[in-house]
């Protein structure tokens, strides 16, 4: 039961999608025979599938008579149930609401009145055919009990070629969805005609049975007009196409029209070509779904081409985004990162030089060292190098400022091209734009705190981790100290005690300690260069990257059709998996028998 | 038909309007070809195209003696366009069947003395069949391939031939009269050319007419009122019957008038109607050019230039002042290759011990630059391509603000024009052209930015010397006495020495002679040095100043060059391409208020739509879309 719930939800989304994406695809200016398979496929997800899935179409088969304008469906629908019970008049598109005729059994069942859910009410009571509403009206012809009604139940439908029929033709479509069979009225002026025929090949392609009726020509023609068809019309459509049944329904006389019991042959001719695509029910259900479910497979696909062209603008404003993020963060690179020295580091420099003093004896070392540490400042070679700091906050403002105003640049120059860059302007010259600003600011004093936290970590572990192994640490002690101690000693060995000698203390010691600063400073610029690379990935984490997200979701966020194309077409490859794995026997009505 | 009398078509009028025609459509052409503005909207362009070529051709037909009038035959398939062509010629001329579409080429039905460079161009290559009948002698009648079946090329060639028709015959049957496809065509050419309507197969309209329903004749005569046809002139026919020549009149339903639209044809359309219908068309594609031309005006701005320019003025200001700020950071942290210079300068201006002393700081200094130069302290920057001498300073200065320029301005500077456009946008400047402009500006413009500040930055003579005011002359008294006083106090402790050696008879070693002045030569320089040096650094900061302000300078006046006339250049190409399309609507309301004058064209007014009910025209709209 779970599962029915389930099936039966995602087709009722599949069907939104669809209908939703059928009027993008008019919007994008695609073929009429592609919106209308869009329309179709939603109609056949919403009813068919629907039902089937919650077991609960309709016994009887469904039979839908349609056509352009004043082709002669009512007559048609008349001449079917042998009465004359629909309204039939030469005004093109009269007809604006379906009606089902059905027998006085069939009309009492429940089911009869929730065939099509919100989308086409049921309306008791009798109105003119020309009500124009979402509604159908069931009607029982009173003294037409034929067999006909015991098996099936006939609607007869809108047109849809005239102009007005952009508004009802809707209606027909819905129909069309759950329809078993279709009775394809073409007249002798229109059998040619493009939107009638885009019908006619949609419903071969969605696997409906067909039925086509040839009207009005006169009846020296008929078998003329037939051939005609069947070379012209049908062999143009598909290889199912060919067996069509093709009955040609001359002009008939006036009196016939309003009197269609005056003409039994054509009656009886219609009801044994109904009945036998009729029977047995299960089978052509089973078949149809089938079909439908490959029809409905493919009009998946066409709609995912539908969700990439609506989605195309994205590409492009994904591109400008990118674009406005790499000078973002170029300009930080190059005026900020390039400048900048980090002054901590000196003081890691320093720490890291005293720790190498063997702790007992650095005031020793100190004073040997005084005579050279004067010579060099006098000389100038202790001057550290001036700290100058440009806080980041004056590169990367100014550089946030650009990359906004990159957008609303480009969204200046492509306004016309799609209304994203309208929506773009307009928001980044106001409300947005003040939030993309604190939110921007926002990050700015976390990338700062985290920034200032990334330099002192670095800074630090240049001396923590040699003071935190001791054995490291003594080693380089005693290493630097016995160079130190083991030259003096050696050149006094060497040479003999005299008085000049007491001078070596003085030159040696601080040449080592020299040189053990000149490889401590590479080591921290080493770290230094680490540090740059860092900062700049920090930048990338904490700032560029959140507000790219910002903005490149903003539209799937705020502009209401992005948003919708996206949605959906995240969910249609999980649709068309499901519908191809969707169990088709055991949706088969159970109970299907009339 | 009372009317036509009264409407006297003055040969002066042809004469007057249709020089003013082609005057028209000539710098129509010209301004087309011509105009930068009107690549923004391509839309309107293809159909000024067709416009241009359209009055032409007008034109060139209204000076002919005897204007022909074009008929087409316009409608579904199988309405039976090609039956009434053949009902009208009275022969089988056109192929009528059961095969649809039934006709795929236009045929064209004229008289005799049509010459084949008499008809549209767009006609000559079609079948021509030429008759002998007095009555149709101007009118070219056109069936036309159908607009709804599966060909769709059948639909293009219809467009095609369509703008070249004086009159639409719009050919509905009973199934037809209100298909959407034709009733769109309809629409949208329904201000633009004259109308009138056969309702065929009028047998299938009367027959089976039951209680319900309107009859559509009166459908279709409902609706196009509503579309702004006050009287539309419909004639409801059964081509068939004519075309088979066997007609008897019982057979015909009632109200069958196919021979109103014969006599219609042959003789309410005379040669006043015909020069009604053109100078109407006319009108009507002139209305159609100056609403177009309306919608692709460029907007006034000259009262925003004010605006504009304030915004744009304050904006590289500030640009300029945040420029300087960087490149005064870049130079800040190169003081001491600046500092060096600024001593050398200095110098020159010591002499005896403070000369000493500032030699010996000088070394000192080379020394530290060497230091930090040779490990790379200065920064990730290494000065590569650093004069080799490093003796001039403004030399010196050039290279830091070009490495400076390079490396870190380029893109504040290309970000600028982005700037620039969206004030000016803001101010209410269209986007596009100006945008353009800074794109056809290239990047060119940054080279002359950075060799402005060049120039600037040669201005610049570091000078130690102070030249004027009350720190002048402390600093020339300080000079004074730090040349003099040294050698002074030297030789005074000398002469005490030696006093004191001689006259107070103590004994003093000769070292100790010359030690003692020596010291105290070299300790009075130092303290000197350290006062001066208190006083009057030689540092960087003392020119920071004045470099800080000609840069900022050198800039703002480069900006303003260059992107000021940027304004003025697009301001006059939209002023001018305004005045221009301003010129061709008045010529249009000219020609227009010309060819209105002596015809009322009462007669034809049936022919042409009037604005639709309001009902209707948020449909229409819709439809259009």
């Amino acid at each position: 039961m779970h599962e029915n719930v389930s099936a039966e939800q995602m087709f009722e989304q599949m069907a939104q999608d669809l209908s939703w994406l059928a009027r993008r695809a008019q919007a994008q200016g695609r073929s009429p025979e592609t919106c209308l398979r869009l329309s179709l496929a939603a109609a056949i997800a919403r009813h068919s599938f629907r039902c089937a899935a919650s077991a609960c179409l309709p016994p009887i088969a469904l039979v839908a008579v349609i056509g352009g304008a004043g082709s002669g469906k009512s007559t048609v629908t008349n001449l079917c149930i042998g009465r004359a019970v629909a309204e039939t008049n030469p005004q093109a598109g009269y007809t604006r609401h379906p009606i089902v005729y059905v027998s006085a059994r069939v009309s009492q069942e429940s089911w009869c009145r929730h065939l099509f859910g919100q989308r086409l009410q049921y309306h008791a009571g009798h109105v003119p055919a020309d009500h124009d509403a979402d509604i159908y009206q069931v009607r029982t012809p009173a003294d037409a009990e034929g067999v006909l009604l015991q098996r099936v139940m006939l609607w007869d439908c809108p047109d849809m070629t005239t102009w007005q029929a952009q508004g009802y033709v809707q209606r027909l479509i819905e129909i069309l969805g759950l329809a078993d069979i279709v009775v394809f009225v073409a007249s002798d002026e229109r059998y040619n005609d493009e939107i009638p025929n885009t019908f006619l090949k949609l419903l071969v392609e969605a696997g409906k049975r067909l039925v086509v009726c040839l009207t009005k020509m006169r009846p020296e023609d008929a078998q003329h007009l037939c051939s005609l068809y069947r070379e012209k019309v049908l062999a143009a459509l598909s290889a199912q196409a060919d067996g069509i049944p093709c009955l040609p329904l001359p002009h008939l006389a006036p009196e016939v029209l309003g009197r269609p019991e005056l003409a039994p042959q054509i009656t009886h001719q219609l009801h044994s070509v109904l009945l036998t695509l009729a029977d047995p029910l299960p089978s052509l259900r089973g078949q149809k779904q089938r079909q439908e479910r490959s029809f409905v497979s493919a009009a998946l696909a066409t709609a995912q081409a539908v969700v990439a062209d609506e989605l195309s603008v994205l590409s492009q404003w994904h591109q400008v985004v990118a674009a406005g993020r790499s000078q973002f963060e170029e300009r930080f690179r190059r005026e900020y990162l390039s400048q900048e020295n980090f002054p901590r580091f000196n003081e890691s420099m320093a720490r890291l030089v005293e720790l190498l003093e063997i702790p007992g004896l650095s005031h020793v070392m100190r004073i040997l060292r005084l005579p050279w540490r004067s010579l060099k400042s006098l000389l100038g070679w202790a001057r550290s190098a001036p700290a100058v700091h440009l806080p980041e906050e004056t590169t990367l403002r100014p550089a946030f400022a650009a990359w906004l105003d990159l957008l609303l640049h480009e969204a200046l120059r492509r306004q016309a091209d799609h209304p994203l860059w309208v929506r773009v302007r307009e928001e980044l010259q106001g409300a947005w734009r003040r939030k993309l600003a604190e939110d921007f600011e926002r990050l700015l004093s976390q990338f700062a705190r985290e920034q200032s936290q990334a330099v002192e970590a670095l800074a630090r572990s240049i001396h923590e981790e040699l003071a935190k192994n001791p054995l490291a640490l003594n080693s380089l002690r005693g290493l630097k100290f016995t160079i130190e101690a083991g030259s003096v000693a050696g050149v006094v060995a060497f040479m003999g005690l005299n008085v000049w000698d007491l001078a070596w203390p003085f030159i040696i010691p601080p040449l080592v300690q020299e040189l053990v600063e000149l490889m401590g400073e590479q080591y921290v610029n080493a770290e230094r260069e680490k540090a740059r690379r860092r900062q700049l990935e920090l930048l990338q984490t904490v700032l560029s990257d959140p507000l790219t997200e910002t903005l490149v979701q903003w539209p799937i966020r705020e502009v209401e059709s992005l948003k919708t194309a996206a949605a959906i077409g995240a969910r249609l490859p999980d649709a068309r998996r499901q519908l191809e794995t969707w169990p088709l026997d055991a949706a088969a009505p159970p109970a299907a028998t009339g | 038909m009372t009317g036509i009398g009264a409407i006297n078509r003055s040969p002066s009028l042809t004469e007057a309007l249709v020089p003013k025609l082609e005057r028209l459509a000539c710098a129509l052409k010209n301004w087309l070809e011509s105009s930068a503005y009107i690549a923004f909207h391509q839309g309107a362009r293809q159909e000024l195209d067709q416009i241009a070529g359209d009055l032409q051709r007008a034109a060139a037909c209204l000076s002919q003696e005897k204007p022909l009038l074009l008929i087409v035959l316009m409608g579904g398939t199988g309405v039976g366009k090609s039956t009434l062509l053949n009902a009208l010629a009275r022969a089988p001329i056109a192929e009528s069947s059961l095969v649809r579409p039934t006709t795929r080429e236009p045929l064209v039905y004229c008289h005799e003395s049509v010459a084949d460079d008499d008809l549209d161009e767009r006609l000559r290559q079609c079948r021509v069949v030429r008759h002998s009948r007095p009555e149709l002698r101007q009118k070219i009648i056109v069936d036309a391939p159908d607009l709804d079946s599966q060909e769709e090329a059948n639909r293009h060639k219809l467009q095609a031939i369509l703008p070249a028709a004086d009159v639409v015959l719009y050919v509905g049957s009973q199934e037809k009269y209100h298909d959407r496809l034709g009733w769109e065509l309809l629409l949208s050419q329904r201000r633009r050319r004259a109308f009138a309507f056969v309702l065929n197969k009028w047998d299938r309209c009367v027959h089976g007419q039951s209680a319900t329903g309107r009859r559509p004749d009166e459908d279709l005569e409902r609706d196009l009122r509503a579309h702004g046809f006050d009287e539309p002139l419909i004639f409801r026919t059964c081509a068939a019957a004519w075309a088979d020549a066997r007609v008897s009149s019982t057979s015909l339903p009632p109200g069958e008038e196919f021979h109103r639209l014969e006599e219609w044809l042959h003789h309410l359309l005379t040669d006043r109607e015909i020069a009604a219908i053109k100078a109407q068309g006319v009108i009507l594609l002139l209305r159609r050019l100056s609403e177009l031309l309306t919608s692709v005006q460029p907007p006034a701005v000259e009262h925003l230039l004010d605006r504009i320019r304030r915004a744009w003025h304050d904006e590289w200001r500030t640009q300029a002042e945040q420029l300087t700020t960087l490149l005064l950071h870049f130079l800040d942290s190169r003081a001491d290759g600046i500092n060096a210079q600024l001593a050398a300068e200095m110098r020159s201006h010591l002499h005896g011990g403070l000369a000493l002393v500032a030699a010996l700081g000088a070394l000192r200094n080379k020394m530290a630059s060497f230091r930090r130069w040779h490990r790379g302290l200065t920064g990730v920057l290494k000065p590569a391509g650093a004069p080799a001498t490093q003796d001039a300073f403004p030399a010196l200065l050039d290279w830091l603000s070009d490495v400076a320029t390079e490396a870190q301005l380029t893109l504040r500077l290309a970000a600028i024009p982005q700037r620039l456009v969206i004030l000016a946008a803001e101010a209410g400047y269209p986007a596009r052209p100006m945008a353009q402009a800074f794109e056809e500006l290239g990047q060119d413009w940054q080279r002359t930015v950075s060799a402005a500040m060049r120039q600037q930055m040669h201005a610049i003579k570091p000078t130690w010397r102070v030249t004027a005011g009350p720190r002048s002359w402390s600093q020339s008294a300080l000079l004074w006495i730090g040349t003099w006083a040294p050698w002074t106090l030297a030789l005074v402790t000398l002469f005490f020495l030696i006093y004191r050696t001689f006259a107070a008879d103590g004994s003093i070693s000769l070292w100790s002679l010359i030690l003692l002045p020596g010291t105290v030569f070299v300790v009075c320089s130092l303290c000197l040095y350290a006062i001066l040096m208190r006083f009057f650094p030689a540092a960087w900061d003392s020119v920071r100043g004045d470099v800080s302000c000609r840069a900022a300078q050198a800039l703002g006046a480069s900006f303003e060059q260059i992107f000021e006339p940027i304004l003025a250049r697009t301001t006059e190409t939209l002023q001018r391409e305004r005045k221009l399309v301003q010129d061709l609507i008045e010529q249009c309301r000219a020609a227009v208020s010309l060819a209105e004058h002596p015809a009322q064209f009462a007669d034809v007014a049936a022919l042409f739509a009037g604005p639709a009910s309001p009902a209707v025209t948020r449909t229409s709209n819709e439809e259009h879309k």
